[in-house]
């Protein structure tokens, strides 16, 4: 009897591309749901509500976002949530509120896509998907609760990395998320007219900002084939490589590459200072 | 009524929000997430848990991290090999941080152990991630180390360049407790050869006056900071609601304080146009 096959999601890529051992693992029969913090994401299930809400009274009276939005924050936020969900959803409104726009079906759905080989299935959900009344465009809409900062300086403090590096924390080499998350909306088709989507990245925070991108096809098809490649690769040869993503591994605690010790051996590593060095 | 909302602050209960908590998972502690806690709980459950933006006016703060990012970029070029700290030519001349950024450098090359002390010690790792999983209580520490030497006594020392303010001593430095730990999970201690005592350093960079602070770890030493750990893991994972307890020290190093009701009650902060 065949297994069922395993998913990876578009959330964990950033983590899993850095070590092998941890894409292996999440591809693995016995992997579970990471514990999440409780509340961590409830602003930004919120904004995306709000957001949510306002383009489907936008569509249904024929509005735009800018006249449908809902400043006013849901209760159970914290007073500094709310100042920012505020923010957030006046952003937004300020940025594409007036974009004559539709939701697209595959908004905010859980999407899947298994892979040319077989061996998992891509999943994600998008923030927002809309399509343009007009031309007919579809566009992802990724939504960024802090505000972009850019700075060519890499650094993986937690804190110090979030305040100051853009704080999708990706890499240069990094996969292409945009063109993932295209194939899963898409399904990769129709490949004749070239360009599938819009990915427009919204930065929401006490600055604003825009990046668009349009997919073509063929950046789909690059993406899809590394990632392809990527898991191959991890399922051959999941070597380690330790790193701030560790902490999300399910396999961290047989991880030979993780300096996992008891108290006691980590207060003994101390050699005395008259003891000949010891040579395996 | 809770204990919070009888004090005198002009706030309500509905300023908490909902209940929060960390991850039931792997619980990663940093310097500057104990230094956070312990400076206000409500700090470290917007920027860890909520994860939420530093307010705007707290930009200030962000460029003089930038500046300190610098000064550990130029200082880690000038100990990679084939360099030296007389090389000038890493500095931008026109950047306006240069002569902020040449003192530092001239004020570290005095203190620094290669000039100090020449061949009788080795530059082991510079800007190096490390981390200690603690696998009985689910919990990584991690930090970046700006730079390790190894002394010919077996000392493996770690420096830590602070253009900031630095205490006269660091013996209950939570940072300092969390460096010596991370020293003893680099592979060179690992290695169980050559490291007799771990020593944590820092270096306070200044126009003029600068010093150097030390804490010895020995074995009372590691126990001190693996209960520190064990501490501070207990507190996280114990906190529903992070109360704030403001104060106008806590406020003013606080990425918060311009949206927070606590930090407005103290006068300080602005709510943001709430």
């Amino acid at each position: 009897m065949a297994g069922a096959v395993a998913s990876l999601s578009l959330g964990r890529l950033t983590s899993a591309q850095r070590c092998r051992r941890f894409l292996a693992t999440i591809l693995g029969p016995e992997t579970k749901p990471r514990p999440v913090a409780k509340g961590a994401f409830r602003l930004d299930a919120a904004v995306r509500e709000a957001i949510r809400v306002a383009h489907e009274v936008a569509d249904q009276q024929n509005l735009t976002v800018a006249d449908t939005i809902d400043e006013h924050p849901p209760p159970g936020l914290a007073a500094e949530e709310r100042i920012r969900f505020t923010r957030a959803v006046q952003a937004y409104s300020e940025l594409v509120g007036d974009d004559l726009v539709s939701l697209h079906p595959s908004s905010g759905e859980f999407l899947e896509r298994p892979s040319r080989t077989g061996h998992f299935r891509l999943t994600g959900r998008c923030d927002t998907t809309v399509v343009d009344r007009a031309t007919g465009v579809i566009e992802v809409r990724r939504l960024h609760l802090g505000s972009r900062r850019v700075t060519s300086y890499s650094f993986d403090d937690d804190v110090v990395g979030e305040s100051i590096v853009d704080h999708t924390r990706t890499a240069s080499n990094d996969i292409d998320s945009d063109a993932l998350l295209t194939l899963l909306i898409t399904k990769g088709g129709p490949r004749e007219t070239g360009v599938l989507a819009r990915v427009r990245h919204l930065w929401l925070g006490a600055s604003t900002g825009e990046r668009i991108t349009d997919i073509s096809a063929s950046t789909v098809s690059v993406a899809a084939q590394q990632l392809n490649a990527l898991v191959e690769l991890a399922l051959v040869d999941p070597i380690e490589t330790p790193g701030w993503w560790c902490d999300a591994c399910p396999a961290i605690r047989s991880c030979a590459a993780v300096s996992s010790t008891t108290d006691q051996d980590l207060a003994s590593r101390l050699s005395p200072p008259s003891e000949p060095a010891v040579h395996p | 009524m809770s204990r919070l909302a009888a004090s005198r602050h002009a706030w309500t209960e509905d300023d908490l929000g909902a209940p929060f908590q960390p991850s039931p998972g792997v619980l990663v502690i940093t310097a500057s997430k104990a230094r956070d806690l312990a400076a206000c709980p409500r700090r470290y459950g917007l920027a860890h848990v909520l994860r939420l933006e530093a307010d705007p006016d707290a930009a200030e703060q962000t460029e003089e991290l930038a500046l300190g990012l610098s000064l550990h970029r130029e200082l880690r070029l000038r100990h990679s090999p084939m360099a030296s700290h007389d090389r000038e030519g890493f500095l931008d001349p026109t950047s306006p941080q240069s002569p902020w950024l040449s003192q530092r450098i001239v004020a570290h090359r005095a203190l620094c152990p290669s000039t100090v002390q020449g061949d009788e010690v080795e530059y082991v790792d510079g800007e190096c991630d490390l981390q200690w999983f603690r696998a009985r209580r689910n919990v990584i520490v991690r930090g970046r180390i700006d730079a390790l030497w190894l002394h010919r006594d077996g000392t493996l020392e770690v420096r830590d360049y602070k253009s900031g303010h630095v205490a006269e001593s660091i013996d209950d430095d939570p940072a300092a407790l969390l460096y010596g730990l991370l020293a003893l999970s680099h592979p060179v201690a690992r290695s169980r050869r050559k490291v007799t005592r771990v020593r944590v350093s820092y270096e306070a960079l200044r126009s003029a006056g600068s010093f150097i602070v030390s804490l010895d770890f020995d074995e009372a030493t590691i126990r001190r900071a693996i209960a520190f750990v064990q501490h501070v893991d207990e507190r996280i994972r114990g906190e529903r609601r992070f109360p704030a307890t403001p104060s106008p020290w806590a406020c003013s190093t606080c990425a918060y304080q311009h949206t927070c009701p606590f930090s407005a009650s103290l006068g300080r902060g602005s709510l943001g146009g709430d």
